[in-house]
């Protein structure tokens, strides 16, 4: 996958990795980076740059060993703003997926 | 690179936040850190997988001079919220050319290097064209020239030197054009490499 598609898709994939449970951010690059090959060191530029928008807040967890743990939580405005990005992400995949079929079919 | 060289350099180049902004990006990058060698792996291989700390600590700097332009802290003027802008605008302009300064006296050299030989090959050109025009007119109207040995010399040595100008100036051109396909390369390299 083209790294410029990536870039604009990975806010996308971290939205939604929210959005049934809070996590933190080594789970997050974990989750992503089983299906799509990011570098890790843009993840946490993101993570920041969502929470100075309010797309997410963050807390921090006591976790079974070592330090405590700083969970993100999709906020109601990062939740409409998934819903609406997902919204145009499928729009989008379907058009193209019939404009190649169309186009690739001989 | 091992987490405290890594985390080091990252500090380093976080130079320009606050304290507090500082540790709490820091603390982000140990608590992978941790969480990798809790899983078993290399302080070495979470370090590749980050990049360059100093590519990455510019990332949050134009985030963070971007932000102090849009919303001025508390007692800011005018003129901090430009230098702000401008101080964006710049590490924007660094992350696109990372490595730019590197490149940028060898660079410096060859356009220089280029522009005298095009102007020296141009010079050649212009002057043994002018004396092969003597040569001929000075050699049917024994106008500019008095005897027919000395026309016949300087059109030889002029049309020779003509020539080889000529031939210097079409090599002149693959190398130029050469140099500026490796130029626009290397920018295109970087460009991608941010996008990532």
């Amino acid at each position: 996958m083209s790294t410029q598609l990536k870039k604009g898709t990975l806010e996308l994939c971290v939205l939604g990795a929210l959005l049934r449970a809070d996590r933190y951010g080594y789970e997050l690059v974990e989750i992503i980076s089983r299906h799509i090959d990011i570098s890790e060191g843009t993840i946490y530029p993101l993570l920041r740059r969502c929470l100075n928008d309010g797309l997410f807040d963050s807390y921090l967890k006591e976790s079974d060993q070592g330090p405590p743990r700083k969970y993100y939580r999709l906020t109601e405005r990062g939740k409409t703003i998934y819903l609406e990005q997902r919204q145009e992400w499928e729009t989008f995949s379907a058009s193209m997926n019939k404009l190649l079929e169309e186009v690739d079919k001989p | 690179m091992t987490e405290v060289e890594f985390i080091g350099e990252l500090s380093e180049a976080l130079q320009p936040l606050s304290i507090d902004q500082r540790e709490d990006i820091l603390a982000d990058y140990r608590s992978h850190f941790f969480e990798g060698k809790e899983r078993g792996k290399s302080e070495e291989d979470i370090a590749r997988n980050f990049g360059d700390p100093r590519f990455l600590a510019r990332t949050y700097l134009a985030d963070y001079h971007f932000e102090q332009w849009q919303s001025p802290s508390e007692g800011q003027g005018f003129g901090k919220s430009m230098m702000h802008l401008i101080r964006g605008l710049i590490v924007m302009l660094s992350l696109l050319f990372f490595n730019f300064f590197f490149i940028l006296w060898p660079v410096l050299a060859l356009g220089i290097f280029l522009a005298v030989a095009w102007i020296m090959v141009g010079v050649g050109t212009l002057v043994s064209g002018v004396f092969v025009v003597i040569g001929i007119i000075g050699s049917t109207a024994h106008l500019v020239l008095p005897n027919a040995s000395a026309q016949y010399a300087i059109l030889f040595y002029s049309l020779g030197t003509g020539v080889l100008s000529l031939l210097l100036g079409v090599g002149l051109y693959s190398i130029t054009r050469l140099s500026i396909t490796m130029i626009l390369r290397y920018i295109k390299l970087n460009v991608n490499l941010v996008a990532a």
